[in-house]
């Protein structure tokens, strides 16, 4: 139990460090998440009065797409001088290793959030008034979503040479289930729909918010558990 | 009517396509094999 | 017996087609694509469940048949989404005179559309050794596989569209579609079959090369 948290830890501030170093990837997922809401903004110019909807959808493919690039590089890394069979070698399980990357991944965005959703609120000229951390709450549960998934299988196509693009299919059709009721919960915290919607409501949701953020929470702790326990499978030798 | 139609010839349009590439891939197996059965004598 | 099996499944489907149109026939005509649609929406799903199944036998024992027949289900399955997405889009448009809309069931169908295709590209696009390609699809298909019952519960926060109710009138009509069921399944796992048949040929070809 002890070499868990010492793994653990160790791996989890290795990466923060070479991060902190490097400045390579939250620079260009800045820059990447911007260019993807103002390039979304300026698209849905003319239906400006579904500006939650589109904020919503804007701050989630932002989400996305970013955290693809995250995930890619927390094992693109490991590829040189040996460095993955080193991890391996460490004296605890493979699913450590996962734990980590993961915790690694869920922080850079957590910090690609900050600078993204003021972005994202302020260009869609939205507000979400006294719920911030209802806000914060569902970036988390949709964070660790994104994550837990991409985390798995980006060690499993570091190999290939359209690895950025193999990633990007597999960690998006896993997680569409879990983009309806995140783009719900966020419509809800900016106003466009009301906590319960029943039958056929305008934006053509039902639900309410809580079963949202419940449904998030139950395919975030199913999606870390699984791949947890996949992950010694896929960096077997 | 029509799109009844549609429904069940698009069924078994799709069968049949997939059918027809795995008798490709049949095929080409079937070649190599006759291949090698016919080079083998001859090298030993 | 392959032969057999396809044949018999073959006599089955046209005979509970012909029994659905003729005897069971529901009222406008149209929703006898119900017929096509929902036999082979089970039969995708089952393909699924066989993913599942080859997916862990392989991580299990390590024999390569496994594997070979986790493909073939794939190459099925995406042929049996394939027609469930048609079929169903065929239907709403006869229906309710529009191609797609985001209901339940047509993103559930979709879905599950993409993630067959995800792992048949997936299949192809890995490099490395046939071991860890094989071992790191079947890791996809077990997590493709707890995200379905995931798609089915996101599906209710979308409301569906209004479905007339499918009460079958007589005994004929539920037969046929039973039937159909029956036929269908059948149909797939001959499909299968085959296919694994096909594949371990084509490996057990290439290792004499090899070897």
């Amino acid at each position: 139990m002890e070499s868990f948290w010492v793994a653990l830890k160790a791996i989890f501030v290795k990466d923060v460090i070479v991060e902190l170093r490097a400045r390579q990837v939250l620079p260009t997922m800045v820059v990447l998440g911007m260019l993807i809401v103002y390039i979304l903004r300026l698209v849905s110019e003319p239906a400006s009065g579904a500006a939650p909807l589109v904020g919503a959808a804007a701050l989630w493919v932002a989400f996305l797409f970013c955290g693809l690039l995250a995930q890619e590089r927390s094992f693109a890394a490991e590829q040189h001088q040996g460095c993955m069979d080193g991890l391996l070698l460490a004296p605890c399980d493979p699913g450590t290793i996962y734990l980590a990357k993961l915790c690694v991944n869920v922080v850079v965005l957590c910090v690609f959030e900050v600078i993204i959703v003021p972005v994202v609120l302020i260009v869609f000229r939205l507000s979400v008034g006294a719920r911030w951390p209802d806000l914060l709450a569902v970036l988390l549960l949709g964070n660790v979503g994104i994550s837990s998934v991409g985390t798995l299988f980006s060690a499993a196509v570091q190999l290939a040479r359209t690895r950025g693009s193999l990633l990007s299919i597999i960690v998006l059709v896993i997680l569409m289930p879990l983009m309806v009721p995140a783009t719900f919960a966020l419509l809800v915290l900016f106003g466009a729909l009301p906590e319960e919607v029943g039958g056929s409501g305008s934006l053509a949701f039902v639900g309410s918010f809580k079963a949202a953020a419940g449904y998030m929470l139950a395919f975030d702790a199913v999606f870390v558990v699984a791949c947890w326990l996949l992950f010694a499978v896929v960096v077997e030798e | 009517m029509f799109y009844l139609c549609l429904a069940f010839s698009s069924l078994w349009a799709c069968h049949l396509i997939y059918l027809l590439t795995v008798d490709v891939q049949v095929r080409q197996v079937r070649r190599r094999l006759d291949a090698r059965a016919e080079a083998s004598p001859r090298d030993a | 017996m392959r032969r057999l099996l396809f044949i018999l499944a073959v006599f089955l489907l046209t005979a509970s087609t012909w029994m659905a149109l003729t005897a069971g026939q529901i009222v406008p005509v149209q929703r006898n694509i119900l017929y096509a649609h929902v036999p082979s929406s089970i039969c995708a799903l089952l393909c699924f469940v066989v993913l599942l199944v080859a997916g862990i036998g392989y991580l299990a024992g390590g024999r390569d048949i496994w594997d070979m027949i986790a493909v073939a289900s794939a190459e099925v399955g995406l042929v049996y989404a394939t027609i469930l997405n048609a079929t169903g889009m065929i239907f709403s448009r006869a229906e309710w005179n529009v191609w797609w809309t985001p209901s339940p069931r047509l993103i559930t169908s979709a879905i599950l559309w993409f993630l067959y295709v995800v792992y048949l590209v997936l299949r192809v696009n890995l490099p490395g050794s046939r071991r860890r390609r094989a071992r790191i699809c079947a890791v996809f298909g077990i997590i493709a596989f707890l995200d379905v019952p995931m798609v089915f519960l996101s599906a209710r926060f979308i409301p569906d569209m209004h479905r007339p109710s499918f009460s079958f009138e007589s005994t004929w009509q539920s037969a046929a579609l039973t039937l159909a069921m029956i036929a269908t399944v059948l149909l797939g796992a001959a499909m299968i079959w085959l296919r694994t048949d096909s594949l371990r040929n084509t490996l057990r070809l290439e290792e004499e090369f090899l070897a």
